[in-house]
């Protein structure tokens, strides 16, 4: 390509002057700029189908809706009945409440499988890591709908503790309530947490591990005191990588959680669709955008606290 | 560049950056272009059916695919208000499946037009009564077209629901003794008219305070539902396996449970049921127009309408469909002949002012969150 236009005529050439010849000399000169440029395509996007919407949403939620008729303004109408409505301040606490415990116990169980990929399988390790991805080969509503089979009363689990004589009639706390959002939820966001949980304990250096036990550490306290500390930062990954998305998700609680089980999502959801109050509903969505905000800069302020007073 | 010329130097570890990226920019360009076009000429084609689940089957236009080939698109929605903020959102299609009760709300928000009678050939023979329900004609036009009509009312396990010498009544779902193993349906528009129906309230004059005690009502039912079922098949599931014993349900559940020899009944509750008449709107902006009135015309027909009744069990606007089912079968169904003896017998859904389908609506957000 740069062979052939140095070879163009210099009657074509000479078109390319101008603001073409500007914004090229700019682009040399400029690092930022060159930057922004690289950047350019995917910074479109963000701002187009990420930052306007996010915008206009803060901005109707300033609005009211009068049966079908938006009244544009800036008055606090939604957020004073978010305040005033004890029910909605209970979804979003047991949203937030279910999400801290999916996070919590999908950070549990794939820590050891993380560990066990990243120290203990030497051959074929990609052939592990592409293995913990194949739920994600199917959609997530059908894994949804998998733990709703599995689940459910004459389900996976109850039928064959039946067949097992375990149980007289089938086990209904399993399905329709929060502890089913729980588990589908964990199961569902697995890869996430495994995945940045295996890159930090894959980077740290085996010879720290070896001097440590060295220096006569028990393997409980070589765990503690170098691998723990040093796989951190892909626990607060995988924990963000957890909880952000999940709190707000309406799929699952509308599926499997039943009456007790539903969370702000699916407020959300009947905001915009049945209850006809697109501003509440924006109002619910920033609530619940400023909420986790708020978690997740507590969340990191707390573990870099942790951190440094280890150093 | 040769396909064989690239395999083998991709084997030889020959194969050049640009030419790898080249290969990976023509997969990319096809990948993103190829499904753009076929999906634009399909979406271009049939007419575009926002229904129920349960309506998205070859049985009900059996004419449309005779006379194009092709079946209609359909989208489905699990409760109409949904389909109208969705539709007045901007999503687009040709023909909706309200109930009457909804149209004068949807015409006044200027998302239908008026369906143009003479394009159907089986408007003659739909029955007169339903041509003419409350709300649906204008000015002498027709802005809705009758389909089928059927009623809410409880469907009951015989075997495991013991009516210990009680009438039938919407009572049963708010039975205490079978708290957990009840259901109701996740929309306002049946499960907040039925707590009506059971509280005695006039439901042509509502006051204020009756929205209170219908909310007061179905908070006290929250305790004791499983779930709210969205699709019937989640609850005609629970019902076979026992899981649920007594639920809310249009006629088709019952139907379907009778046929694969489930024991249930569909209630002839005392208070008297939901009753109700749904059809098919054109919208305003309907990208098919004619298509749109050959989908609703063979809706109409004798055919889809035998198979409504016999296997949905619900009743069919066409008058000529019900010459071609049995007594018994009408019987079993609980419907009749004459669509307005089973219209009247109970309470029948109508249009509601917009402000008073709001306050239905967002009382029922409050009812979802407050568990």
């Amino acid at each position: 390509m740069v062979d052939r236009s140095l070879a163009l005529p210099d009657s074509v050439a000479k078109k390319t002057t101008g603001p073409f010849q500007w914004l090229k000399s700019m682009y040399l000169r400029s690092e930022p700029f060159r930057g922004y440029v690289m950047l350019s395509p995917t910074l479109l996007i963000m701002i187009v189908a990420l930052g306007a919407p996010v915008l206009f949403l803060f901005v109707v939620s300033f609005w009211t809706q009068h049966l079908l008729d938006f009244t544009p303004g800036f008055v606090f109408d939604n957020y004073i009945t978010f305040l005033e409505k004890g029910n909605y301040q209970n979804l979003l606490w047991r949203s937030i409440k279910i999400s801290g415990f999916v996070t919590i116990l999908t950070v549990l169980l794939a820590y050891p499988m993380a560990y066990f990929i990243a120290f203990r399988v030497t051959k074929n390790k990609l052939i592990w890591i592409i293995l913990i991805t194949v739920p994600f080969w199917t959609s997530y509503l059908l894994r949804v709908f998998a733990w709703k089979i599995i689940l459910g009363y004459n389900g996976v689990v109850n039928s064959g503790l039946a067949e097992l004589g375990w149980i007289e009639a089938p086990l209904e706390f399993i399905l329709y309530n929060p502890f089913a959002v729980v588990v589908t939820l964990a199961h569902a966001w697995a890869a996430f947490a495994i995945l940045p949980i295996y890159v930090s304990l894959e980077k740290i250096d085996r010879s720290l591990l070896e001097a440590a036990t060295d220096l006569g550490d028990t393997p409980r306290q070589r765990f503690f005191r170098i691998t723990l500390p040093l796989s951190m930062a892909g626990v607060v990954a995988a924990s963000l990588l957890v909880f952000i998305p999940t709190v707000g998700d309406f799929v699952t609680p509308a599926l499997v959680g039943g009456p007790k089980g539903l969370m702000i999502g699916n407020l959300i959801q009947l905001q915009f669709a049945k209850a006809n109050n697109w501003p509440m509903g924006a109002a619910l969505s920033v609530i619940s955008l400023m909420a986790i905000t708020g978690i997740v800069c507590a969340f990191l302020w707390f573990t870099k606290r942790i951190r440094t007073q280890d150093l | 560049m040769d396909i064989k010329d690239t395999i083998k130097r991709m084997k030889d570890g020959n194969l050049s950056r640009r030419d790898f990226n080249k290969a990976l920019a023509a997969v990319g360009l096809t990948t993103a272009v190829m499904p753009m076009t076929t999906k634009s000429s399909q979406a271009g084609d049939e007419a575009i059916y926002y229904t129920w689940s349960g309506y998205d089957i070859p049985e009900i236009w059996p004419a449309y695919v005779e006379k194009h080939g092709a079946a209609p698109e359909t989208p489905i929605f699990g409760d109409a208000e949904e389909s109208f903020t969705k539709v007045r959102a901007g999503f687009q299609v040709d023909v909706m499946h309200p109930c009457s009760n909804n149209v004068p709300r949807w015409k006044s928000a200027g998302i239908l037009q008026a369906i143009d009678t003479a394009k159907l050939s089986n408007w003659n023979d739909v029955v007169p009564a339903l041509q003419s329900v409350p709300g649906t004609q204008f000015d002498g036009e027709q802005w809705f077209v009758p389909f089928e009509w059927g009623q809410t009312s409880v469907t009951y396990r015989t075997d495991l629901y013991d009516l210990e010498g009680q009438e039938e009544s919407w009572g049963m779902l708010w039975n205490e003794k079978y708290a957990g193993r009840l259901s109701i349906i996740d929309a306002a528009e049946d499960s907040w008219w039925c707590a009506a129906i059971y509280a005695g309230i006039d439901t042509k004059n509502l006051k204020e305070e009756d929205f209170v005690t219908v909310l007061d009502l179905l908070k006290k039912q929250q305790d004791l539902l499983r779930f709210r079922q969205s699709d019937m098949t989640t609850v005609e599931q629970a019902l076979a396996s026992g899981e649920i014993v007594a639920a809310m349900t249009w006629n088709s559940s019952p139907t379907a449970l009778l046929a694969q020899g489930v024991p249930v009944k569909f209630a002839n509750v005392k208070e008297g049921g939901l009753t109700w008449v749904c059809g098919v709107v054109l919208t305003a902006d309907a990208p098919h127009y004619d298509k749109a009135h050959d989908l609703i015309d063979a809706m109409l027909g004798t055919d889809c309408g035998k198979f409504l009744v016999e296997d949905y069990g619900y009743g069919h606007a066409n008058g000529k469909t019900f010459d071609l089912v049995s007594e018994e079968d009408l019987a079993a169904r609980g419907l009749a002949k004459d669509a307005m003896t089973i219209l009247a017998s109970g309470t029948f859904l109508e249009a509601q002012t917009e402000e008073i389908e709001q306050k239905i609506n967002r009382d029922w957000g409050d009812l979802i969150s407050s568990m």
